[in-house]
């Protein structure tokens, strides 16, 4: 039987960086087909070049036997491939028709959006879940505008379906909807490809998994028949086990959040009601599905947001400190941000810099007249060594170079060498490799062993749950409920899905 | 060095569509992806050959407008960089421009673009014009006054397009643009009416009293020279050397993070923007009461592009700047021969400006994208 | 005074029709994502080569506004040029733009001896009965053809957008250009050809001025509509009431 996708010895570099190497990939038609590996082995970039959003260097591809050159998405299409992004392709204040429409040529504007409406609702009930075709896309939550782009890539007649990590926004209980969809649509006649870094889903949902690393495609098996265990070996290269989990010894209340009110930047209210404590020596993860206020409460912590109403109060010789949002930092809170290119480096400035600036108001680095540059690079210097960043070359090069693990062992190094006494951390393992999350983790808990208190606020309940002495789950602005460790991650989930 | 890059398109967008997606892209068969980063020589080499081009373009735009090819090149190259009495000529003209150029800079730091320069320079002539009229202050001190005052009249100009900006979020270069406007015609207003010198009814005003001119220094090289290295050296200092430079790098790199890390980014950017007032307003003081002598209706026109020119070529460094300035100023005073001998309108030095710009804008595309083909 | 107050109202279309038709040009490109800064020089160059046209190839004023559409259209090419396919900075790019059109027009105009020359201009259309109307009647229905066309230009731009394929699709670029990218919708085209086509707008709304308004070229005649028209599309879009909370604007 000819597969439908065959890709053979795919090459792709940017810019110097070998982002595929080698890699071979087959996909067939009735099958769930997952593509399985850690962030930057290359899987995204292969289904890049797949729908046709990427040319390769070398390499060729197969669609059902067939050789063929893609020249763009709109070919792509035509061969019959369609992909749904990690995230969405979607105009947000075009109705769910007209972005369908947008995808596929019709011959008319009020023709083609009565013929497209008409397709959606075909596809819809087939499926099994409803969506109206004159709603705003901006009005639909994630999991509907995931559907519209899987309907989107249907209407244009995919049979070879490429869905990049669906679940990594949903909720438990919507990956699960999702991947039972994504099997129908295989045993209807389709290949789909699942690419995902999460294991489970490769466990419960596929039938095949290509693992890859570094670029290459390094074993093809058959998911039921290994262990997870084995999974991670290939993922990684050698096996991991899990840092032992230590119960800590929780100190004095250090962290006080009191019915915290937050606006997002177009005034709506994200934040709500919010309260939690921190004691310093242990690690309070707050989870939650995100859009429900995490980045505004971590923006708030930061600085940059001035809260509605509310109270932060942060213990200090003994008094809690009403802060203000500029005090934070002088109250010695440290914050690690979900993203570390937006908010937590300058990428165009050099390292020492980045490093410096956390400090430079404090006087450490001169004065207003005369900013002592010499004092900088020492101190960077040695901050580099201690938190083992890697790939400086030299402290004048730019701090966008680094990659994202050492970006973060960076922002980590720089929040960190000023002892802070609360630590804030937002996403801290977001788009990081195995390794470098391990790095990450084993800093959070030396800082929770030292006696500072941690807030982790994360969307990956597996971080959470390895990490946190306590959990407490955010929902539309407020926590709802708390565990503490060992946390039922059933129970857990459940609550992130209670709209209390 | 700064590069002006995608954020300052954002701010235009404040309220509708975004700028193009940075990521590779095709076109055709040419496959291009954005470089991570280039050896200081080849961009330097990149941004030589970007200008020279554009140089070589405005030649044969001039010959075919009628200047013949080798007079060009004496007065280009010949008789600017080596007739003793143009090269004061130059010098005197690149003061002005090294100040507009240099606050262009300081602005451009904290990514406001002040192409309010003509209007501040006004403000700055007219102010400097009152304590004329009007013998404030004695003698001996009339012209430092009048330096400071018109200083403090461009910083004030330009306080109302950034108090618009940092209060109600209007983009300031429709702003401070659109102010240019309005001095240039209360300045109309003052020279053909009230202040229209009686001796002679030309619309400029009375001639400023000899202490009331910036003097010659030894050799003949005019004290408005020694006045804009001055300035350099100090906005020099405040890039590089003191705290707030560093902290404009960063506000310019990255303003949320500036913030979260505890800059004071209201009190850096309103420093930079003023200083970029004032030193416009200096530049109508140099002007009025350098070259001209008087407050007249055009003294300022060519300075606002040329101060943007500048602080673009230089890449907002003050030094690098300077160094523009001056060789702009060579092509002013080219200009005003071309003027004279060829009956070529002064335009055509906002043409070759405008040429240079765009070759290099345009070249920028090289180094920023690593082009190869695709099979 | 009743005569001179409509005497002065029928005025207003006529001195509005360039800023109207510059706004448009304006708007169209801005909806594909591209703010066209050059806008003060592409009126020149609009200006201008309306003249000449009237000067050199006939003295048909129609056949002249539309040369100098196509004229404009065609230096619009070289600001796309930089900004959709070299990303250059568009604000560099506007501000040069407008420059070298100043520094050109002025040039040409001189060199070529079309300054101060007048021409023709277009006739007042007096559309009986309708100007018979008491009062209000001259100032719908004694302007020229331009005049009366914005209306029809104006729907007929708006269905563009709103209800056809090309607008969705120019939309689509200008919201969301990785979007409309996935979806197959060639970026650069679009923003190419929605640039091309609100400069021949703006080309117009130049060639109005010059041939129909003033009848005359003189050397930077746009005297600041372009900046107003960007400033007006600019407002029409500005929405004061967002980033309120945000640190970076509040007044704390």
């Amino acid at each position: 039987m000819t597969a439908a996708l065959e890709l053979r010895q795919i090459r792709k570099s940017f810019d110097g960086f070998l982002a595929l190497n080698n890699a071979d990939f087959t996909a067939m038609r009735g099958e769930v087909h997952a593509l399985l590996g850690e962030n930057g082995a290359g899987k995204s970039s292969l289904m890049n070049v797949a729908a046709g959003l990427y040319a390769a260097d070398a390499g060729d591809m197969l669609v059902d036997g067939a050789p063929v050159r893609l020249s763009g998405p709109s070919d792509a299409a035509a061969h019959r491939i369609g992909m749904v992004h990690q995230h969405f392709k979607l105009v947000k204040p075009f109705t769910v028709a007209e972005n369908v429409l947008l995808a596929n040529q019709r011959r008319g504007f009020a023709s083609g959006l009565r013929e497209i409406e008409g397709e959606i609702r075909r596809h819809s009930n087939s499926l099994g879940f409803a969506i109206d075709p004159d709603r705003r896309v901006d009005s639909l939550s994630i999991a509907e505008q995931q559907r519209v782009e899987i309907i989107k890539v249907l209407v244009a007649g995919a049979e070879i379906l490429i869905l990049d990590e669906p679940t990594a926004v949903l909720t438990d209980d919507e990956a699960e909807r999702l991947l039972t969809t994504a099997r129908e649509i295989a045993r209807s006649g389709a290949a789909v490809i699942l690419v995902t870094h999460k294991l489970s889903d490769v466990k419960s949902f596929a039938d095949y998994v290509t693992v890859m690393r570094a670029g290459s495609a390094v074993a093809t098996v058959n998911p039921r028949a290994v262990s997870a265990a084995e999974l991670t070996t290939l993922i990684v290269g050698t096996s991991i086990a899990p840092p032992p989990r230590q119960a800590g010894t929780p100190g004095p209340l250090r962290l006080n959040v009191s019915k915290l009110r937050c606006a997002r930047s177009d005034g709506h209210v994200m934040v709500s009601d919010l309260s939690f404590a921190v004691h310093g020596g242990e690690i309070y993860g707050i989870a939650g599905v995100g859009g429900n206020g995490q980045t505004e409460l971590a923006e708030t912590f930061m600085g940059i947001r001035e809260p509605l109403a509310g109270a932060i109060e942060i213990e200090e010789g003994g008094q809690f400190v009403n802060a203000g949002p500029g005090a934070y930092r002088d109250l010695g809170v440290g914050s690690i941000p979900a993203d570390r290119y937006s908010y937590g480096l300058a990428t165009s400035l050099p390292i020492a810099d980045n490093f410096a600036i956390g400090q430079v108001h404090t006087g450490r680095y001169g004065t207003w007249v005369h900013v002592d540059r010499k004092t900088m690079r020492t101190a960077a210097e040695a901050a580099i060594r201690d938190f083992d960043v890697q790939g400086v070359r030299r402290l004048r090069q730019k701090a966008g170079l680094l990659s994202g693990g050492n970006a973060q062992k960076l922002v980590i190094a720089r929040e960190f060498s000023r002892n802070p006494t609360v630590i804030v951390a937002h996403s801290p393992s977001r788009g990081l490799d195995v390794r470098a999350t391990a790095a990450v983790y084993a800093r959070l808990l030396g800082a929770r062993a030292a006696g500072a208190a941690v807030g982790l606020i994360s969307d990956d309940l597996d971080e959470v749950l390895t990490l946190a002495d306590r959990v407490g789950v955010m929902t539309r602005g407020r926590i709802i409920a708390e565990f503490a460790a060992p946390a039922d991650r059933q129970a857990v989930g459940k609550a992130m899905v209670d709209h209390a | 060095m700064l590069d002006v890059d995608a954020k300052t398109e954002t701010a235009i967008f404040a309220g509708g569509a975004k700028p193009a997606p940075p990521r590779p892209f095709r076109i055709g068969r040419l496959n291009l992806e954005i470089r991570q980063q280039l050896p200081a020589w080849q961009q330097a080499l990149i941004l030589g050959s970007a200008i020279l081009i554009g140089l070589l373009l405005s030649g044969v735009v001039l010959v075919i407008a009628g200047v013949s090819a080798r007079d060009l090149f004496n007065e280009f190259i010949v008789n600017t960089l080596f007739d003793g009495q143009n090269l004061r000529a130059v010098l005197f003209q690149a003061s002005p421009l090294i100040l507009v150029g240099i606050g262009a800079a300081a602005a451009l730091r904290v990514r406001f673009w002040n192409l309010g320069i003509e209007g501040q320079m006004i403000w700055g002539g007219i102010c400097a014009t009152v304590l004329s009229l009007y013998h404030v202050g004695p003698d001996a001190t009339r012209l430092p006054l009048m330096l400071v005052v018109a200083a403090l009249a461009g910083m004030a100009w330009v306080l109302i397009a950034i108090f618009f900006k940092m209060r109600f979020g209007v983009n300031e270069i429709i702003s401070t643009l659109l102010m240019n406007y309005i001095a240039m015609y209360f300045l109309l207003q003052l020279v053909y009416g009230p202040w229209k010198d009686p001796a002679d009814g030309f619309p400029h005003s009375p001639a400023f009293a000899p202490y009331e001119r910036l003097p010659d220094l030894m050799s003949g090289f005019n004290s408005a020279l020694l006045l804009a290295a001055i300035l350099t050296a100090v906005v020099w200092w405040l890039v590089h050397v003191s705290r707030a430079g560093f902290y404009m790098n960063f506000l310019y790199a990255n303003d949320r993070m500036a913030l979260a890390m505890g800059a004071p980014t209201r009190a850096i950017t309103l420093i930079a923007v003023l200083l970029s007032g004032a030193l416009s307003g200096v530049a109508g003081f140099a002007v009025t009461a350098g070259q001209e002598g008087r407050l007249t209706q055009s003294f300022f026109e060519g300075y606002g592009f040329s101060g943007i020119l500048i602080a673009f070529l230089g890449r907002s460094d003050p030094l690098a700047a300077a160094i523009v300035a001056i060789l702009v100023a060579m092509l002013f005073i080219t200009g005003q021969s071309l003027q004279v001998f060829y009956q070529i309108p002064f335009a055509m030095v906002q043409l070759i400006q405008a040429l240079i710009v765009i070759c290099v804008a345009a070249s920028e595309f090289i180094v920023r994208h690593r082009i190869h083909w695709v099979r | 005074m009743l005569d001179f107050f409509i005497n002065w109202i029928a005025g207003v279309p006529g001195t509005a029709t360039p800023y109207a038709l510059a706004a448009l040009g304006l708007i169209i490109s801005e909806r594909a994502g591209v703010l066209s800064l050059a806008a003060e020089g592409l009126m020149l160059v609009g200006a201008l080569s309306g003249i000449a046209a009237c000067l050199t190839v006939s003295s048909n004023p129609y056949l002249a506004l539309a040369i100098a559409m196509a004229a404009t259209a065609v230096f619009s090419l070289l600001f796309a040029f930089l900004v959709v396919i070299l990303r250059v900075n568009q604000v560099i790019a506007g501000l040069a733009m407008v420059f070298f059109c100043q520094g050109l027009t002025n040039l040409v105009g001189t060199i070529a001896d079309w300054t101060n020359r007048v021409v023709q201009g277009l006739p007042k259309l007096h559309l009986w009965p309708l100007t018979e109307i008491p009062a209000v009647g001259r100032i719908f229905a004694d302007q020229d053809i331009v005049v009366l066309l914005i209306v029809p230009i104006f729907f007929g731009v708006s269905y563009m957008m709103n209800d056809s394929l090309v607008g969705l699709r120019t939309r689509a670029v200008g919201e969301n250009p990785d979007a409309a990218d996935a979806a197959g919708v060639n970026v650069t085209l679009y923003r190419v050809g929605a640039v091309v086509v609100g400069s021949a707008l703006v080309g117009l709304a130049g060639a109005y001025l010059s041939v129909v308004s003033t009848k005359i070229w003189i050397p930077g005649m746009a005297g600041g509509r372009g900046w107003i028209a960007i400033a007006l599309v600019i407002f029409a879009r500005w929405r004061p009431w967002r980033d309120r909370r945000d640190r970076l604007r509040s007044t704390a």
